[in-house]
């Protein structure tokens, strides 16, 4: 057993949903490295794959499928930022969700049509509404996923060009 | 010495965070993959393109007149693409969220 293989298992563990990118910075491997311990660690159940929106993300085998894609968009500041504000305030209009969060509507729709699909919100009265479907695991998920800075730095960048554009 | 000096470390950072902003812009028209990100991601590429011109000058790769020709050429490009993303948020970029309003 490589010490690599622990840190790079190690380093899942403590930040579930990483993609891979991440992981190869993090911890100043080169990719192909990450690829063969991550192939290893894979082999024997102790790490889960996931392709989701377009990327590669790691997690530790107890999460299931809908805990992964949770965690996986809750990375995202502005999506954790948006449930955060449904859980404190119960369902919404979602013109008084983009007031609150401080965002142009063309972020708020963006990121929720994405939560929306991975069943984390759901839409009420035609869309008039946006709620959280499971209050108690999102409000646990959204505790353990941590955005790094350069997640942090896109979803900023994303919510200046779209308020710039609108 | 000191002009060449100082010129130097204004194109290092110019440089570096050119390539900083235009890694972000790549990696948000990703994400979108709509218009107008296409072509702000193309407009910060133009002014990375426009840092490297000052370090082709300075290292002897350019000419001072192209160098000159292409910094300003960049410029019309860079202003060209802003206004095209601003003008195409509100007829392609528009794509999603049409029912939630």
């Amino acid at each position: 057993m490589s010490g690599t293989r622990d840190s790079i298992e190690r380093h899942i563990r403590e930040d579930p949903g990483v993609h891979f990118n991440e992981l190869v910075r993090a911890l100043d491997l080169a990719p192909g490295q990450v690829q063969y311990h991550v192939r290893k660690l894979r082999r024997r159940s102790a790490v889960v794959t996931d392709e989701l929106f377009g990327r590669t993300h790691y997690y530790p085998p107890e999460y299931d499928e809908w805990e992964r894609a949770a965690l996986a968009l809750l990375r995202r500041e502005t999506s954790a930022e948006i449930v955060a504000t449904l859980l404190d305030e119960g369902p919404s209009r979602p013109v008084d969700i983009a007031e609150s969060v401080g965002i142009a509507r063309s972020t708020l729709s963006w990121h929720t049509e994405r939560l929306v699909e991975a069943g984390l919100l759901e839409k009420r009265y035609d869309g008039h509404q946006l709620a959280v479907v499971d209050a108690d695991r999102t409000a646990e998920l959204l505790d353990t996923a941590d955005p790094r800075l350069p997640e942090r730095l896109v979803d900023r960048f994303t919510r200046l060009v779209d308020a710039l554009l609108e | 010495m000191a002009y060449t000096l100082i010129l130097g470390v204004l194109l290092a950072f110019g440089t570096v965070s050119a390539a900083g902003i235009l890694g972000v812009g790549l990696a948000a028209f990703i994400q979108r993959r709509s218009w107008p990100y296409l072509l702000v991601a193309l407009a910060l590429a133009a002014l990375f393109v426009r840092a490297m011109t000052g370090v082709g000058y300075m290292t002897g790769g350019l000419s001072l007149e192209a160098h000159h020709l292409l910094e300003h050429g960049l410029d019309i490009v860079m202003a060209a693409l802003v206004i095209a993303a601003v003008l195409s948020a509100h007829t392609l970029g528009d794509r999603i969220g049409g029912e939630i309003r």
